[in-house]
């Protein structure tokens, strides 16, 4: 009850700060109330019209300073607020704002409660009463009166009924009354009665409650009648009908909001592209692509989606969260090699906004063009569209065949990746001991000057070009320009010394006037392998 | 507030209706306190009094102010009060209820003296202490119908649905124009309230009678029939209230005094009105107001009825296409709805979608109301309701002036033989 509470204080003080307009404040109560409310997702505020109560408990007063909106919204006929998973907080900001500009006066009363029983608290459920203004429908009548009239009237209605009966029994009534073929229907009504075959089982029952509220069905009929009606589209925002359209879809992502999102991909029209954009930011593209079934059908209809130009933007987010989910889960990545064997690689490829797929994405989708035997041309600008961290985890699972072709991409992502991402795209490439890679990894080193490398990289790097005897190559230019790091200078130093050879050592730390101009700890660490150098001379 | 806006301006002329009707009830509490607390002859009671017979007079006389439930009333209009007057309200209404008065008319300005007579019984609390006073320019009484719904809640149905029939007539009578969403919502809660009531006794009202079967009643026959349904199978009152408006908005469309337009036709008038609505109350487009047009676009863009299929526009479509049948264009009698329903049931799989015919089956009871029907002993009669003999067959049924359980399955009789047609 505290949490419910807190609630209560929270909703009031939002419409406090909406009725004084302070939109600074609004955000942040909003942001608060959004979370307090979801701690209680099943409470229920009840309105009185002095309090605010929830199970008997009263939670706020309304008085002057405080819940002053409670007897007007009473008096429009609201009684109780329940607080829907999919509000957000423009619904709550919104919500608020209706309570705030609500006064005790007969044309605003009016309209709200209009739009409380038009559902225009989106985001709640709301139980409804009748207006005060609705309670003298019936006061002026008299009840002694009407009911005379009403048992009148009836029997009224039976009597005459039989009259009529009677005149046709005696010929009074124009026609001709012959077999009665009007009969039969009736008849056919009665037995179906007697025989109890008008009962709905259990389960028609659910179907028809199911097929009235599909969400689904609702957000495509609501699309298509407000891109179809220009009087609709004037009114209502395109952000606003994709929330409200991916808040129904986003509870049922099936094959059918992806028909939905192909067909309202087809329109060009600016609203059209905007409820588009709004639908794909929101909740529903991923939503759809962690929830689509992959059957037939959905692949079917994917593939269609990947086919046509319009629904790029689609594509490329329906398929970023497919590729995620396939991440995660084998048949999901089965069922995608027959979407990219469907769709042919390269439309597969275009669709893909590779730069902003995940590790995990861009392993899958390598996965995929290697099941579909993409040629290494694809695989290549594949990887070479990728982030780097994502390059570095296709990379280093690359079987060895195909990474013969990826010199490129490797240095690209060698110069390109985040440390500790190329310390495992180093290690990896290690492993296979072909010179090749150790030759390539010499020459990204030398040409990054060890910038970004964790240090760590740099010895395992340094070591194993001092062990293949290409130290003087790659690591001695290194030591004695001033245009690399010093602690890299250092760390290769340190890494000849283990490492290296006697000959590619001296020749590192050889003096020479430059030195002069090296940074002190450089200086240092060539002084000393010098002296050690000595040493082990005069040994 | 975006898009939307929920409250329109008021006119000066609202703002100074209601300040006045404040000013008349505040004083009436105050000379009420001001006996309570001083006595009648206390000067500050007197200057009460005197001030309460100003405002009177300042209000417009006559005036006539009626406390029901809660709320008060002037002249029927209601008078809204922040939290202090509605307290006052409550106060008077509360020492009304206990005189048994719920209604006070003021003719000409009374005197002071009046006036505070009017006070000291009202603050007595003794029923019957009103009898003895015999003012000039006021009187009081207990409004009759302002419990009917707990006394009889037949009457109380019977006069919601008429109250409904008058709404879809001021409803029929605005078409051309932009459709007025407010009144059809008011409509619909109407028929809401008579559901919560008495269900059968808002198909007897709706049914049984001799009112004429206007374009009008047999909207609100439809619409109901379509809440009935919904409500029998657990749909959300949000989709319930939407399909009700829809059925309304279509019925109101497409309904003429015989026969009616076909109803892709009616949706397509009903939509055009809906989204024309001009945008004065509540403007924008809500949740509901979408929904509707949605299932309005449906229904005008099905290339065949049968594609409406067991979605929920095949029910609007059920319940529009049986009021269209009810007063057939070419003859000059009336259908019951027994006689509408048994040619949905012959026509189910074909015409109608059959689920949805089954579901208004059951929803009706079997035997509907209204059905005409001849008992064992030849005697014929109108249905009110099912019995207290279990039996679908033998419904409780109003023959003449007497209502009696047969003690034999009924025979359902067709209103076409009884005018003769084919």
């Amino acid at each position: 009850m505290a949490r419910l509470r807190d609630v209560a204080i929270t909703l009031d003080a939002l419409v406090q700060t909406r009725k004084a307009s302070r939109e600074s404040a609004t955000t942040e109560l909003a942001h608060e109330l959004t979370l307090k409310w979801r701690e209680v997702p099943d409470g229920q505020l009840d309105i009185g019209p002095g309090q605010l109560s929830s199970e008997g408990a009263d939670l706020l007063e309304g008085t002057r300073a405080g819940g002053a909106w409670l007897l007007p919204a009473y008096m429009a006929g609201l009684r109780a607020i329940r607080v829907l998973p999919h509000c957000g907080q423009e619904e709550l900001i919104f919500f608020a704002t209706a309570l705030a500009d609500l006064e005790p006066e007969v044309v605003p009363l009016r309209h709200f409660s209009d739009w409380m029983w038009a559902d225009g608290a989106e985001g709640f459920e709301l139980d409804l009463d009748d207006s005060f203004a609705a309670g003298l429908d019936t006061a002026f009548v008299d009840i002694d009166e009407a009911r005379k009239e009403l048992t009148e009237g009836r029997v009224a209605a039976s009597v005459a009924m039989t009259e009529q009966a009677l005149a046709l029994a005696t010929g009074q009534v124009d026609g001709d009354v012959g077999p009665d073929e009007c009969q039969g229907p009736l008849d056919m009504l009665a037995k179906k009665v007697a025989r109890d075959e008008i009962q709905l089982g259990p389960d028609d029952v659910a179907a028809l409650r199911a097929a009235a509220e599909d969400p689904l069905y609702w957000a495509e009929a609501e699309v298509d009648t407000v891109l179809d009606n220009e009087g609709l589209r004037a009114v209502l925002k395109a952000g606003k009908l994709a929330r409200r359209v991916g808040g129904m879809m986003g509870r049922a992502a099936d094959l059918s909001a992806l028909k939905l999102l192909a067909t309202m991909g087809q329109r060009k029209d600016p609203y059209s592209r905007s409820l588009q954009d709004g639908l794909m930011s929101g909740p529903l593209g991923n939503n759809l692509a962690q929830e689509l079934p992959l059957t037939g059908a959905s692949i079917k209809a994917l593939h269609e989606v990947l086919q046509d130009p319009a629904l790029e933007s689609i594509a490329a987010g329906l398929l970023s969260g497919l590729l995620e989910r396939a991440h995660r889960d084998k048949r999901v990545a089965r069922a995608l090699v027959n979407v990219a064997m469907a769709t042919g690689v390269d439309s597969f490829l275009q669709s893909l906004e590779l730069n902003t797929l995940s590790a995990g994405a861009a392993r899958v989708a390598c996965w995929l063009l290697l099941c579909v035997k993409a040629p290494g041309r694809q695989l290549g600008e594949m990887i070479s569209g990728l982030g780097s961290d994502a390059a570095v985890a296709v990379l280093v699972q690359l079987p060895e065949a195909h990474l013969e072709n990826m010199t490129p991409q490797l240095r690209q992502t060698l110069l390109n990746a985040s440390g500790s991402q190329r310390h495992e795209l180093v290690g990896a490439l290690l492993k296979q001991e072909d010179p090749r890679w150790l030759k390539l990894l010499g020459e990204a080193l030398a040409e990054s000057g060890g910038s970004g490398w964790l240090e760590r990289t740099v010895v395992t790097v340094g070591l194993h070009l001092a062990r293949r005897k290409l130290a003087r190559s790659y690591l001695v230019p290194m030591v004695r320009s001033n245009e690399v790091d010093p602690a890299v200078r250092v760390a290769l130093i340190r890494t000849l010394k283990k490492g290296g050879t006697r000959r590619a050592l001296s020749e590192a730390v050889k003096f020479g006037l430059q030195e002069m101009l090296y940074p002190a700890a450089v200086r240092d660490a060539m002084k000393l392998a010098r002296k050690q150098l000595q040493d082990e001379e005069a040994e | 507030m975006d898009e939307q806006q929920i409250t329109g301006p008021q006119t000066p002329a609202d703002v100074l209706f209601t300040r006045l009707n404040r000013s008349v009830i505040d004083g009436l509490f105050m000379m009420m306190h001001c006996l309570g607390t001083y006595g009648e002859s206390h000067p500050t009671t007197l200057d009460a009094a005197k001030s309460m017979g100003e405002t009177l007079a300042k209000a417009g006389l006559p005036i006539s102010l009626q406390f029901v439930g809660d709320a008060v009333f002037r002249d029927g209009e209601f008078v809204p009060f922040g939290t202090r007057g509605h307290a006052h309200v409550l106060a008077l209404r509360a020492a009304l209820g206990q005189v048994g008065v719920s209604e006070l008319s003021f003719s000409d300005p009374p005197s002071g003296d009046d006036l505070l007579r009017l006070g000291v019984a009202l603050s007595s609390g003794e029923p019957g202490t009103l009898d003895g006073l015999e003012p000039r320019g006021f009187k009081w009484r207990k409004l009759p119908g302002t419990e009917m719904q707990a006394l009889d809640p037949e009457v109380y149905v019977s006069t919601q649905v008429a109250l409904a029939i008058e709404g879809a007539e001021k409803l029929a009578a605005g078409i051309g124009e932009p459709w007025d969403g407010s009144l059809a919502l008011s409509v619909i809660r109407q028929l809401l309230r008579v559901q919560s009531t008495d269900q059968l006794a808002g198909h007897r009202a709706i049914e049984i009678g001799l009112r004429e079967w206007t374009p009008a009643r047999r909207a609100v026959a439809a619409t109901f029939r379509a809440l009935s349904s919904l409500t029998a199978l657990g749909v959300s009152p949000g989709m319930i209230r939407a399909v009700a408006h829809c059925v309304l908005a279509c019925s109101s469309h497409g309904l003429r005094d015989r026969g009616g337009l076909a109803v892709g036709k009616a949706a397509e008038s009903a939509l055009r009105a809906y989204i024309e609505r001009e945008p004065s109350a509540v403007s924008g487009v809500t949740p509901h107001r979408l929904r509707v047009c949605a299932m309005m676009y449906r229904i005008k863009s099905a290339r065949s009825i049968a594609l409406l299929g067991a979605k929920i526009t095949g029910l609007v479509h059920l319940c529009y296409e049986l009021e269209r049948r009810r007063c057939p264009p070419h003859e000059s009698f009336d259908l019951t709805f027994a006689d509408l329903l048994a040619q949905a049931v012959d026509n189910e799989g074909s015409t109608y979608n059959e689920v949805w015919v089954r579901v208004i089956l059951k929803a009706s009871g079997g035997i509907p109301v209204g059905a005409r029907v001849r008992l064992d002993d030849g005697s014929m009669g109108l249905v009110l309701g099912p019995s207290s003999a279990g039996d679908p067959l033998r419904p409780s049924v109003l023959v003449e002036n007497q209502v009696v359980v047969p003690g034999a399955p009924v025979e359902l009789i067709s209103t076409a033989s009884l005018h003769g047609a084919r």
